[in-house]
């Protein structure tokens, strides 16, 4: 009798200890979310009431131009993620030394990651003008080539905002890399030079397989963060992006905040996370076939 | 026993001034503005606050972006601010929803329109008033560098100007001063966005950007419209006196680097360009076929619907439209004055003088305003951006005035087709 009661006193104590998070969770993360799935039913300007229009926002954007650029541009931006990846674990393989100099270059690779996208966009723009910016002018003085119009070509726009991204991103995942890379075991280095393996059998076999759970994190996040990419093209298009660099978010911005088409974000908003939700899945079941754990 | 006395003064003036301030109405004043027009702002409402005892204004401001989500969030809060600044872009949107207060009656007892140089675009909607005329913002006028028309001797833009001569003198001003094929020095630049040049270019062409009740676009459909952008499309590829827009890469006042002859732009660059290290002046837009058309957008100040003060709100939008606020405004050039009365004042500085002859054409009708209709933002954000091919130089400027046209019309259908259900 008296064990029960005090279990229940355990219990609402656990409760009282929960409750600022679940709080938080009902009333500023899963009310939203569950507001934000009715209003892709219906029509919302903020003011009037909403009124439910069934389909109609989706039905709408099946036919809207601007909505399926906005996702190949995403999509584009998305390769961003591979090579970022790939980036990121061959610089910190290099690094993975314990001398101290590397671990001063760490530092200063990851300085792009602490510095706001909006600061590392700024200054990129300025490197990427193509007629004062320093990157055309070193294209031109050392192989003579005129350089491309980086964030004024509708074809290289998207190019452009892959190298700034990519140059913001690589400090983060170096770290998760040098991390994985330190967990590696020596002795099962050592085993395999005593079997004779050579320096690429080593990294192919073992490795890589063995930093396999690092690298699938890093995918995983880093893909959803690139299909959620906005400041980046926000500020390299001086917040007007043209079809060339409007992604899916800055549409769904558009339209919720400038526009005032709350019901048709909000469908732009639950296409993206089944998108997500998709590739993510995807990956997971890859995960199974070429993620090992130690 | 000093320190204590210390104490206790601050310890009754902390208890006393919340009952001292109960005395007066707060009310809220919210507009959107750059650094400086925020400034010459505040002294507007300071200047109100110590004019009467009764009611104390609180000035809250945003940049031009965030200023609109913040209206809306607060609007669909119920707690939008007391006096909201008015722009065309958004005034039908909100005051066909019941935003605003109905103020009809008010200037009728308060305040004779025929003082101001008044638009109902942005103060009228379904045959009431729910807004008050504030001040007006001249676009398409020319600024002209003087060091480079000195230096290269060409005559400095004047009233005679018609685009064969803008042309011919915009062509002796482009130089490439190092024969890398781009020029140093661009003979014009003419804004790809409405309301800087792209709408007065097509008025002074003949043409319209939307038909006459607003409800379809005329850019291509309208020859005349298409000569215009033809015009503007030339100055860039074929006589390439303008820079194409990826070189502008989204600099929004390009005069300012004075590497520009003439730019076209909007009298609020005046404030910003005061402090430029080169002489300038201000010209009216060189004439088209048509003749000179230029654009006047106009704000106007309104009162939100739910306000719990709206006499106090009334109160303070009087003396902002009235001869003292509208003079704080004009000294402090932050834009010209709706009041007939002070307009001059604003033109009194050697650099701007030239202007006030310019805003004589306002009553010849040829200060236009920008077509406002609901969703304008939307469907001018899309004109701007399909427009945007042919200033890159990627599509030929009729097929883009066409996609362009398409698109608009379909934003407009939808937009007219919600406002009268």
């Amino acid at each position: 009798m008296l064990k029960k009661s005090y279990k229940i006193i355990e219990n609402i104590i656990g409760y009282i200890f929960l409750s600022p998070w679940l709080f938080g969770l009902i009333f500023f993360g899963l009310g939203p979310l569950i507001f934000s799935i009715i209003l892709c039913f219906a029509e919302w300007d903020l003011i009037s009431p909403p009124k439910i229009i069934g389909l109609g926002n989706f039905l709408s954007l099946l036919q809207d131009e601007l909505f399926w650029k906005s996702l190949r541009n995403t999509l584009l931006f998305t390769l961003s993620v591979p090579i970022a990846t790939f980036i990121s674990l061959f610089i910190a393989y290099l690094m993975n030394r314990p001398k101290g100099i590397f671990s001063i270059l760490r530092s200063i690779y990851f300085i792009p990651s602490i510095t706001p996208a909006v600061a590392n966009t700024v200054v990129w723009v300025w490197l990427l003008h193509p007629q004062v910016g320093i990157i055309n002018y070193l294209l031109r003085k050392f192989f003579s080539l005129q350089g491309p119009n980086w964030l004024g070509d509708p074809n290289w726009i998207i190019p452009s905002l892959i190298i700034i991204a990519v140059w913001g991103a690589i400090g983060y995942n170096i770290v998760l890399f040098t991390a994985g890379l330190q967990a590696i075991d020596p002795q099962i280095y050592e085993a395999a030079e005593i079997d004779g393996a050579n320096k690429w059998t080593i990294f192919f076999k073992i490795t890589l397989p063995l930093i396999s759970p690092t690298t699938f994190f890093v995918l995983v996040t880093s893909f959803i963060w690139s299909f959620q990419v906005f400041d980046i093209s926000y500020i390299a298009t001086n917040g007007r992006p043209d079809e060339h660099s409007l992604t899916i978010v800055y549409y769904l911005f558009q339209n919720a905040f400038q526009y005032f088409k709350i019901g048709k974000a909000s469908a732009i908003a639950w296409i993206l996370t089944l998108i997500i939700g998709l590739v993510t899945y995807i990956e997971f079941k890859l995960e199974k076939k070429y993620v090992f754990y130690q | 026993m000093k320190k204590s006395f210390i104490f206790s003064f601050f310890l009754f003036i902390l208890f006393f001034l919340p009952v001292l301030g109960q005395g007066k109405l707060q009310i809220t004043y919210m507009r959107w503005g750059d650094l400086r027009e925020i400034e010459v702002e505040r002294k507007i409402v300071d200047a109100f606050n110590q004019s009467q005892n009764k009611i104390i204004v609180n000035l809250e401001s945003a940049a031009w972006g965030a200023y609109w989500q913040q209206l809306q969030n607060r609007i669909a809060a119920g707690n939008a601010p007391d006096v909201i600044l008015m722009d065309g872009a958004y005034f039908i949107d909100l005051a066909s929803k019941g935003v605003f207060k109905d103020i009809t009656e008010w200037i009728k007892r308060d305040i004779n329109l025929k003082n101001y140089y008044y638009a109902p675009e942005v103060c009228e909607w379904d045959g009431k008033i729910y807004a008050m005329i504030r001040d007006i913002t001249l676009g398409g006028i020319m600024f002209y560098n003087k060091d480079i028309f000195d230096k290269y001797k060409v005559k400095y833009p004047d009233w005679s100007w018609d685009w064969n001569k803008w042309l011919e003198a915009a062509k002796k001003l482009t130089i490439d001063e190092n024969n890398d094929g781009i020029p140093e020095i661009w003979g014009t630049y003419v804004p790809t966005w409405g309301e800087g040049g792209l709408y007065p270019i097509i008025w002074s062409a003949g043409g319209t950007v939307l038909s006459k009740d607003k409800k379809s676009c005329t850019i291509f459909s309208n020859p005349k419209s298409l000569e215009g952008l033809k015009f503007m499309y030339d100055l860039r590829y074929k006589y390439k006196v303008c820079p194409s827009e990826s070189f502008m890469q989204g600099l929004s006042d390009p005069f300012m680097t004075g590497n520009f002859a003439t730019t076209l732009g909007i009298s609020s660059f005046i404030v910003s360009d005061k402090k430029l290290p080169f002489r300038w002046g201000i010209a009216p837009i060189p004439s088209g076929p048509a003749g000179r058309f230029m654009s006047a957008n106009q704000l106007s100040l309104a009162i939100y619907s739910k306000s719990k003060y709206p006499e106090a709100a009334w109160e303070f939008i009087k003396f902002a439209t009235g001869p003292k606020g509208q003079e704080i405004m004009a000294k402090e050039h932050q834009a010209i004055p709706a009041l007939k009365l002070k307009t001059r004042v604003y033109f009194d500085d050697p650099n701007i003088k030239s202007a006030l002859t310019i805003f004589s054409l306002y009553e010849k009708k040829q200060l236009k305003s920008l077509e406002f209709t609901p969703s304008w933002l939307e469907w001018n954000n899309m004109l701007e951006t399909t427009l945007g091919y042919a200033w890159q130089g990627k599509v030929d400027i009729e097929k883009a005035a066409k996609t362009a046209e398409d698109r608009v019309n379909k934003i407009l259908q939808e937009a007219w087709k919600k406002l009268e259900k």
